[in-house]
């Protein structure tokens, strides 16, 4: 029983938020250079389970681009943002995103060195050679800012000390980036270019199935960790008084971040602002306890992302904007807005 | 009983604590005394097993501290450190359930939201447990932390010890606030279980209340015992190169300075 005093000030936010959540699929699934009613959804899907029936083109178009596509938006924007929430936590720092510790500046490098070494030596690769590329490549950087963050002596906090580090790789992969494209060919280049601005064209079933098993399992790892997270919101010696191996947990939240933000920037290339906001967000609206923060984050990530999405695909139709800009350029104003009319301090 | 054996601890070449022994006894306040930079907060941290001396043991009843798991020794022991930060906002209470987090898995149980209740109730900032822990004055939030130290160790068990390890407490209270709370010390000593190690700056405090007194000195024992032996005219003007004029009152001592 919960006391009338203490009602959970947390309550409602996630049935309002799963709401929210489908109708933004839904019409981000409907939108686009063809319309998708509800009617033709429904067909392709029960079309699809019997197995039996010709698909129209308009079936096809949702159940092979569309649907996919959503669905890799909800993934990616869950992982970013709870990827955000786990980083902001660890870090105690409000202007941590999930790329800090190098994976997304990582990714791109590697993605970068697979456009232009791919030009130059002819290679003919499949579509597999990208992603895993990329994810090698992140998860490269955050081994060494991690490896390299290590103090000899425990005379600076190693958080604040992986904070550090993790700027000065990242400015190291991000200044590979720059050098790559520079001595690239045009359109080499332009891949590069259009890679690190993000870009959901590319959702198939195989990369769904992919960065959703990952974004679940890490998802569900998030959850438990949950509670070590709030205490560290106190400081990292004070977690250790209720019991919490900090060093272990730093390790273990790490990873799940490194995973899940990896997998996601292999496919889709880098895609700011949503794992910055999406946490600060939720803490406006209710408050700062992780359950909260990476359940609803969860939902608030996938929102987020299929709204810049929709933006990203019909502003400029039948052409397509990275969705890198348009989270930044529609997120950036909303944000600051925000943090200038609530009472959010800290 | 809280005892240490010969705990020696260095950053660097410079010793921060020589070889300290000394026990912490339940049913009395245990005062740690010293001037700055005398080894009190690193002796904190030992006891507080946020750090691990170079030599020496600490035990815990009978048991060394190393051999508790940490949420084994969380539920029987409470530190409240100087000044605690809150990186995100969070409101009053569930600052104070933090406190319970050891002994409850996912979600609180009644008996961690009685124990939240109860404390807060203690230190008077029930009336608050709604408002945002970051908009509190730091009095304010000195209280809120008592209450959540202790709810960690809120229940009492006739055979379990509980430790309640307090460094510089009194900071930001009014005098009010300051003398409620040690009546309130003083009460859960009742407890014949209950160990409280206090580091305190007031040398007034420490002759007034104080059972047991540790004096440190760079980082050695200058002087361990009851405070009519510890607080002597030698030991003090060793300590803090000054010496005290001693004015007796009400069966008690004074010092000034």
């Amino acid at each position: 029983m919960k006391k009338s005093r203490h009602p959970d000030h947390y309550a409602g936010v996630f049935p309002v938020l799963l709401i929210i959540l489908i109708i933004f699929a839904l019409v981000s699934i409907r939108y686009g250079a063809v319309k998708i009613s509800l009617g033709e959804m429904a067909s392709a899907l029960s079309k699809y389970i019997s197995g039996q029936g010709e698909q129209s083109l308009n079936e096809r178009i949702f159940m092979e681009i569309r649907l996919p596509r959503a669905i890799m938006t909800l993934f990616v924007g869950a992982s970013l943002a709870i990827g955000g929430v786990l980083m902001q936590g660890l870090f105690r720092n409000p202007i941590v995103e999930p790329g800090l510790v190098g994976t997304s500046s990582g990714a791109a490098f590697g993605a970068s060195l697979y456009f232009v070494l791919g030009a130059l030596f002819h290679l003919d690769t499949g579509e597999w050679t990208l992603p895993l590329v990329a994810c090698a490549g992140g998860m490269l950087a955050t081994y060494l800012v991690f490896i390299l963050s290590r103090p000899k002596q425990q005379q600076r906090s190693s958080i604040v000390s992986l904070l550090l580090t993790g700027i000065a790789i990242n400015a190291l992969f991000l200044s590979g980036v720059g050098f790559l494209s520079y001595i690239a060919r045009d359109p080499q280049a332009r891949s590069i270019t259009f890679w690190n601005l993000g870009t959901l064209s590319g959702a198939n079933w195989h990369s769904v199935l992919i960065t959703g098993t990952m974004t679940l399992i890490c998802f569900f790892f998030a959850l438990r960790y949950a509670k070590p997270l709030n205490t560290l919101m106190l400081g990292e010696e004070e977690a250790i008084l209720f019991g919490v191996n900090v060093k272990r947990l730093k390790a273990k939240v790490l990873l799940i971040n490194v995973v899940m933000v990896a997998v996601a920037t292999a496919f889709v290339g880098v895609i700011s602002f949503v794992g910055l906001v999406v946490p600060h967000l939720l803490r406006m609206l209710r408050g700062s306890d992780h359950r909260f923060l990476i359940l609803n984050g969860a939902l608030l990530g996938g929102i987020v992302l299929s709204a810049a999405d929709l933006v990203a695909r019909l502003l400029l139709m039948p052409a397509e904007l990275p969705i890198g800009i348009v989270t930044s350029v529609v997120g950036v104003p909303v944000f600051i807005a925000l943090l200038r009319t609530k009472s959010y301090y800290f | 009983m809280i005892q240490l054996e010969d705990i020696s601890y260095a950053a660097g070449s410079k010793m921060l604590l020589d070889k300290v022994s000394v026990s912490f006894e339940p049913g009395r306040l245990n005062m740690i005394i010293g001037p700055n930079g005398a080894g009190k907060s690193t002796l904190i941290r030992i006891l507080g097993s946020q750090i691990k001396p170079d030599s020496g043991k600490v035990f815990f009843d009978q048991k060394e501290l190393r051999k508790y798991s940490l949420p084994e020794i969380a539920r029987k022991r409470a530190l409240l450190t100087q000044s605690i930060e809150l990186a995100f906002p969070l409101k009053v209470w569930e600052v104070v359930m933090m406190g319970r987090y050891p002994h409850f898995s996912s979600k609180p149980e009644a008996k961690d939201e009685k124990a939240c209740e109860e404390a807060m109730r203690f230190f008077e900032v029930w009336d608050f447990a709604d408002r945002n822990y970051l908009s509190l004055s730091g009095g304010e939030k000195q209280r809120v932390n008592f209450a959540r130290v202790m709810t960690q160790i809120w229940e009492k068990d006739e055979n379990e010890s509980r430790y309640l390890i307090l460094d510089e407490p009194l900071t930001f209270l009014d005098v009010h606030y300051q003398h409620q709370f040690i009546q309130q010390l003083l009460s859960l000593l009742n407890d014949q279980n209950f160990v409280v190690v206090a580091v305190v700056h007031d040398l007034n405090l420490a002759a007034r209340f104080a059972g047991h007194i540790l004096l440190l000195h760079q980082g050695r024992v200058l002087a361990s015992g009851s405070k009519d032996v510890v607080l002597s005219k030698e030991n003090l003007r060793k300590a803090y190169q000054l010496e005290p004029t001693v004015v007796k009152q009400d069966g008690g001592f004074y010092l000034f300075f």
